[in-house]
């Protein structure tokens, strides 16, 4: 028996890939397929391909994207792809869900238990944001694109500093350091954990300089005193020194969130990345064994009107 | 886990069970490396062996469809002058051009970790894929950059082929899509390097009464050459990277080795109060016999000599382009 793919609708188009829906066949399983455009690199497969491939065959887990299949069509690599019909991005944005604590606590859970799985297999992914937490049609959350994760590095080994979208991307590499842990990851989830609260982004930077700017408001200045040796970083200048907002100003900005929602989230997102959170201290935080319990990922609120476009398009499919 | 847990839960039904805590070594029973790349002895040899068949079925397929108008071809079929390759000079070939690619990756100033991986994926390739359809030296270029590119050392396909006499960008590129499906796409290579670092750091808390700073030092430089000598044999397909690291330490220094473990060992059963958690009275002894035996069979590598190699090698040429012999025949005719 041989199994097919199908690619019968185009839904996006990236720098290097173009992503159809599908079916998987003979099963009749839906499936994303990521065609990645080869003709258009000279040095072969490209390298953001290689990254996803490579990770993804290593991470099997309920909150990471399957890699089911990878095939050869007329020399261009296609990823096939678990299909995952919405992304995080997308519910944060419409405001006509309503978020119940016991939501933002389970998509904090899944995304948390996620990374775990990655950074216990000494992964980093890069590159979290809420577009690349997607949500399968039960509403199980999943990590997504790992087209910029690496393997944790040694501890000589140089890295860019240019990674993850601005929004979401640490002090640490804001200031240019060659070298970084799992923790940049954690710092975008706590960015995340907050935009869930808010409803909007936390730390929308302009430009990168703006970044700085936004990031140190909301947070107060690192200096050498809360973080050692801060000032060594290749872009740390002589920066405005705002204060660290007080507990009182927290509680005030994250007017939904319990004292251990918050606890979580200074947690995750201290300047210092020797005193930031793992995953695992993440996990076994208060906040996940408090009231209210996580909501169950099918009782998760869900973009109504884009699942019943899809429903058509399923509909219309079968006719 | 274990089959007597099941039948004791199906007499006294239990909750669920949560607090199993997932250990490193499931975690490494997860990766594709073990999963996908690792046998016992027998399916290693059996998996030569039937790779070795089909690239022979493979060519006696095309022999047979030689235009048979050419004198030259039926000679061929009469005399049976192209030969497949057996296992062994299979393994001589592929152990060959692995070197190779040790001395090219240097030459590109790769990592160890990354020349490692080059290697690693060169020698799955053939694993599935006979020298008598592929040959290993083309192969092993094709690896290499694929291996720099998959390990964050990516080096420009025209500066690498530059860099390599009679080769084009195309000549590399076009293995790179049958060599990742023959990998299975597995990338992710767990070299004993790390494992070897992480033992140097351990000994130096475990055993700074058992040995001098500046001698466990020079052990650990020792030790990794062994390491790297033993990426031509196939200890990678048969025993976990920490098994090969330890091992490389037991042949240099086998009574350090044994006290640390005579160690280790011990406290893992002062501080484990689960009683399934504590090692078994023999493992030691298990562990032991297998680094021996991890040992023996890194020293299984042959390091074959060029002659021996270029003759396998022009059997190679013939046996992928069996014309290629015909018109050899054909100019000898018109010379004599």
């Amino acid at each position: 028996m041989t199994i097919s793919y199908t690619k019968e609708k185009k839904v996006g188009e990236g720098t290097y890939a173009v992503v159809y829906l599908g079916k998987q066949l003979p099963s009749e399983r839906n499936i994303a397929v990521k065609e990645i455009k080869v003709g258009t690199f000279k040095d072969g497969v490209d390298m953001s391909a290689i990254r996803e491939v490579k990770y993804l065959q290593e991470l099997k887990h309920q909150n990471v994207i399957e890699l089911v299949d990878v095939f050869d069509e007329e020399g261009n690599i296609n990823l096939v792809l678990e299909f995952l019909p919405m992304d995080l991005e997308i519910i944060i944005k419409d405001t006509s869900l309503l978020f119940q604590p016991g939501d933002v606590k389970s998509w904090m859970l899944m995304t948390l238990r996620g990374l775990h799985h990655c950074h216990r297999n000494f992964i980093l992914h890069r590159d979290l944001k809420p577009n690349n937490l997607l949500i399968s049609p039960d509403g199980e959350l999943k990590i997504a694109d790992f087209g910029l994760a690496r393997s944790l590095s040694q501890p000589n080994e140089r890295l860019t500093s240019n990674v993850v979208t601005r929004w979401y991307r640490a002090p640490e590499l804001l200031f240019g350091a060659r070298h970084y842990t799992e923790v940049i990851d954690v710092w975008a989830v706590g960015i995340i954990f907050a935009e869930l609260m808010l409803r909007t982004p936390y730390l929308p930077g302009k430009d990168d300089a703006d970044q700085l700017t936004v990031t140190f408001q909301a947070l107060g200045t690192p200096t050498d005193k809360t973080w050692p040796g801060v000032s060594t970083l290749p872009l740390y200048k002589s920066l405005h020194v705002y204060p660290e907002p007080s507990r009182a100003e927290l509680l005030n900005r994250f007017g939904a969130a319990s004292e251990e929602a918050l606890n979580l989230m200074i947690a995750m997102t201290r300047m210092d990345p020797n005193k930031r959170c793992s995953t695992e201290e993440a996990l076994t935080c208060k906040y996940f064994t408090e009231y209210p319990p996580p909501t169950k990922p099918i009782n998760l609120p869900m973009k109504t009107q884009k699942k019943r476009e899809s429903e058509e398009d399923y509909e219309s499919n079968k006719r | 886990m274990t089959s007597s847990d099941s039948t004791n839960q199906e007499e006294t039904p239990q909750p669920e069970k949560h607090s199993k805590q997932i250990t490193n070594d499931d975690l490494y029973r997860r990766s594709t490396q073990f999963r996908f790349w690792s046998f016992t002895e027998q399916r290693l040899k059996d998996l030569k062996r039937s790779t070795n068949e089909k690239g022979a079925a493979n060519l006696k397929e095309r022999i047979s469809q030689l235009d048979p108008s050419i004198p030259e071809v039926s000679e061929i079929w009469e005399k049976d002058l192209v030969k497949p390759l057996t296992v062994e000079e299979e393994v001589k070939i592929v152990e060959y051009y692995a070197r190779k690619a040790q001395g090219l990756a240097n030459y590109f100033k790769l990592p160890t970790q990354s020349r490692a991986t080059a290697i690693s994926f060169f020698r799955k390739f053939f694993l599935v894929n006979s020298c008598i359809q592929f040959h290993p030296q083309y192969i092993m270029y094709t690896c290499l950059f694929l291996a720099a590119k998959s390990d964050n050392h990516f080096i420009g396909i025209k500066e690498f082929s530059k860099a390599i006499p009679k080769t084009t960008p195309e000549s590399i590129l076009q293995y790179e899509f049958q060599i990742l499906q023959s990998l299975k796409f597995a990338l992710l290579c767990h070299h004993p390097y790390k494992p070897l670092y992480g033992f140097f750091l351990d000994f130096q808390v475990e055993m700074k009464n058992n040995i001098q700073s500046d001698k466990l030092a020079e052990l650990y430089d020792h030790a990794r050459d062994k390491v790297s000598e033993a990426l031509f044999s196939d200890v990678s397909f048969l025993f976990t990277p920490s098994q090969i690291a330890l091992a490389a330490y037991y042949e240099l220094n086998p009574e350090l080795v044994t006290s640390y473990l005579s160690k280790k060992f011990s406290q893992l059963s002062t501080i484990n109060e689960d009683e399934q958690l504590k090692p078994s009275p023999n493992i030691q002894t298990k562990l032991v016999d297998n680094l021996k035996h991890c040992i023996e069979l890194s020293h299984a590598s042959f390091d074959p000599e060029i002659e021996e190699v270029t003759q396998i090698s022009r059997k190679v040429h013939y046996c992928i382009d069996p014309m290629k012999l015909v018109k050899k025949m054909q100019k000898q005719k018109a010379v004599s």
